[in-house]
């Protein structure tokens, strides 16, 4: 680099950075950038997510001075519990019967909605809409709906026909079903646009090949549409799993854990323990149970889903 | 950039400068503020709001700031995150359960400093305080907190349908048997009144409990005492009156709504429960207060909100706050309190002047609620206590439910809540 040769010598001060410095504070300027990034995940993702398990390890209220390593106790306490179980059991229900009734019905009106149709975009609007209303909002609404006299709305449907009033959120056997039915109106909109995005990623000259060689639609549906469906459909089920195990804010708003603990949840139980009673320790070896258990359901599906799973080349 | 001498010596005075009068304190001429969190919703927010402004007035050198923080729930996070965050508020509200916990962690101030300071509450003041509420402000012989607002359980009855078929409010569990039965109506196979309305509430449930001479814990303290026979008794008198007479129904909200619409006669409530009925009801008809009924021992449930001062406070923060207290809970001040939330005043002094007189005068069914004082009980104020007392609401929701027997259920939880007593320091 002849500028570097000249500027070098007795009594001269270079200016010219060498390539190393160069390098150096390119990497720096990137650096910076990412800076803001970093901190915010660092601080309230990376940070909380390694502290909760430390706390986990220990007996702590929060606000005592005292706070004894107690090891895996935590851990072994959650087990054991009667009310974490219940927790559990809860919200394996609560996922197997949400996940396994909103993705045939998402399915199910994406490929009505894929047609072009006139008035399509509106229709695909409404279904939309519960997923864009705040889950606060829609809970209170639901609630009210799901009034026990015969002054809520479904009971007052329910009298038409001549059905007794129901008392929904408040019977241990209808509670659960009627989160269920909430969260799938919720979701239904988020899981019908994914899947039409697969949909329309489907080639049109696989169907027409098809219909070439005399296809009906079930046929369309079973040999094209479904194999070709397969990658967006693996990743609804593994996300739409993973959430249906979070659940916490149906439960919270509208029956709050009951009747005798029917809808809680484990998100509800660590939200209990942590916030109501205190107990961040166990609170956090929850969160962690929790977490074991969602990894261990994901790799589940892995292993049993994603060999058949056609991508498309 | 240069900076020569000068302008460093300019930019380190500026600095010098800048920090003195950030560091020193307010004391140095400015007033002192202190900050109270409460969780007054509603009609009691603006109560709360007069009380602290007619203090502001009153005394120029301080500044209270009310800041409602939400419902009481919402209250106990926020004071606990407050606290492990080391910035409390100088006075905070809280129930005697909650004080355990601050008690064990050193976050506040034993109230008793300030009654035998210097500026502090004579033996006769500090005895005009009502004793049950004392009793409830006690930990370990030591008095930590101030009664602030207390109510106790009360029944609501519907007055003019009493009088329309010639009834008594109930004084015992028989009465209130034979009354729900009088007043529970069928039309076209439907009932379209019930006498009562049993909330599967561990209140509800503890109401029965010490009317029926039983007690919350065994003497010691180390083991509970609600599901002995007194217990299963009362709980199963509520699931009588709902499965086997009839006469009430189950009912998981706030009974003030059904009350008014004239779906129910009578329900169990607090004081301040007055305003919202009132509400409800709009003129429609009268509403009565008579005490709980009793089959063994004549008593009621305490409830309500004790004040507290935070450890973290500055000297003369506390100081001031101590003021605030005392003047809050001082003899007219409890009484407009009492007169306009419907709260029990804290003081004797405060039910027998004159102005809580002339008001008892016209509004007679306060009288219920004050005469109960003189049986009011206090639930234990140990920070198990909340949890025990969702051990105990799940029980009773099983028995209410018909999933277990009353004996099953209370018996299950008393296991529950025995161990977590255990665990207790």
């Amino acid at each position: 680099m002849p500028a570097l040769e000249a500027a070098s010598g007795p009594g001269v001060i270079p200016r010219v950075p060498s390539r190393r410095v160069r390098r150096l504070l390119e990497n720096l300027e990137a650096y910076a950038f990412l800076l803001p990034a970093i901190v915010v995940l660092g601080v309230f993702h990376l940070f909380p997510i390694v502290f909760a398990f430390f706390i986990s390890l220990l007996k702590w209220n929060m606000i005592d001075p005292v706070r004894p390593y107690v090891g895996l106790a935590n851990y072994v306490q959650a087990l054991q519990d009667d009310k974490f179980r219940t927790a559990l059991g809860n919200t394996t229900y609560y996922a197997f019967v949400s996940v396994g009734l909103a993705i045939p019905l998402a399915l199910f009106f994406a490929v009505l909605l894929n047609r072009k149709l006139r008035g399509m975009s509106w229709y695909r609007t409404a279904f939309f809409i519960p997923h864009v209303t705040s889950l606060a909002a829609a809970a209170m609404v639901w609630h009210w709906l799901y009034n026990p006299d015969q002054f809520g709305l479904l009971n007052y449907l329910l009298d038409k026909v001549g059905i007794p009033p129901q008392r929904w959120l408040l019977d241990p056997l209808q509670a659960m079903p009627a989160i269920i039915a909430v969260s799938i109106w919720s979701s239904l909109g988020r899981d019908i646009v994914i899947f039409l995005a697969g949909l329309q990623s489907i080639s049109q000259d696989y169907y027409e090949a098809a219909q070439i060689d005399g296809a009906n639609n079930w046929q369309l549906f079973r040999h094209v549409t479904w194999p070709l469906l397969s990658p967006t459909t693996y990743f609804i089920l593994i996300i739409s799993m993973i959430g249906a195990f979070k659940i916490f804010a149906l439960p919270l708003f509208l029956t709050g854990g009951g009747p005798i603990s029917k809808t809680l949840t484990i998100v509800y139980s660590i939200y209990q323990q942590g916030f109501q009673y205190f107990r961040m320790g166990y609170a956090s070896a929850q969160a962690y149970t929790l977490f074991a258990i969602i990894f261990l359901i994901t790799m589940l599906q892995r292993r049993v889903l994603a060999h058949r799973v056609h991508y498309d080349i | 950039m240069q900076v020569g001498r000068r302008g460093f010596l300019r930019i380190a005075a500026a600095v010098l400068l800048l920090t003195a009068s950030l560091i020193l304190p307010a004391g140095a001429g400015g007033p002192v503020t202190i900050t109270f969190w409460h969780g007054m919703s509603g009609v009691l927010n603006p109560a709360i709001d007069e009380l602290t402004n007619d203090f502001n007035k009153l005394n120029p050198g301080i500044v209270v700031n009310a800041q409602y923080q939400g419902t009481y729930g919402t209250l106990n996070q926020k004071l606990v995150a407050a606290v492990a965050a080391g910035s409390p508020p100088t006075i905070t509200q809280l129930f005697p359960n909650w004080a355990d916990q601050l008690i064990q962690a050193k976050a506040i101030v034993p109230m008793e400093n300030f009654i035998k300071g210097p500026d502090g509450l004579s033996a006769e003041e500090l005895s005009d305080i009502f004793p049950i509420l004392r009793q409830e402000s006690t930990f370990n012989g030591v008095m930590w907190t101030m009664p602030f607002n207390k109510s106790l359980y009360i029944l609501f009855y519907n007055e003019d349908l009493f009088k329309q078929n010639n009834l008594k409010p109930p004084a015992t569990w028989d009465d209130l048997l034979n009354v729900s039965k009088a007043l529970t109506k069928e039309e076209g196979g439907r009932t379209t009144r019930y006498g009562f309305v049993v909330r599967p509430t561990t209140d509800y449930f503890l109401l029965m409990l010490i009317t029926n001479g039983g007690d919350f814990l065994k003497p010691g303290g180390k083991e509970v005492a609600f599901n002995s026979p007194a217990g299963v008794e009362g709980l199963q008198f509520l699931i009588d009156l709902v499965q086997k007479q009839k006469v009430a129904y189950v009912l998981n909200a706030f009974a003030d709504a059904d009350f008014a619409a004239g779906k129910v006669a009578m329900y169990f409530v607090t004081n301040p429960g007055l305003a919202f009925a009132r509400a409800a009801v709009a003129g429609r008809f009268e509403i009565g207060i008579a005490p709980i009924p009793y089959k063994k021992s004549r008593a009621t449930l305490l409830s309500g909100t004790d004040v507290a001062i935070m450890a973290k406070a500055a000297p003369e923060q506390q100081a001031a706050a101590w003021k605030y207290i005392k003047f809050v809970t001082g003899t007219t001040a409890t009484t407009r309190w009492f007169m306009k939330t419907f709260y029990m005043p804290v003081r004797r002094s405060a039910r027998d002047s004159t102005l809580a007189r002339v008001y008892l005068q016209q509004n007679p069914e306060h009288r219920a609620g004050l005469d109960s004082l003189a049986v009011a009980r206090t639930a234990p104020n140990i920070a198990e206590w909340q949890e025990i007392r969702d051990i105990i609401q799940e029980a009773v929701e099983e028995a209410v439910l018909g999933k277990k027997t009353a004996k099953q259920a209370l018996d299950d939880a008393a296991v529950k809540a025995n161990k977590l007593l255990s665990q207790r320091k």
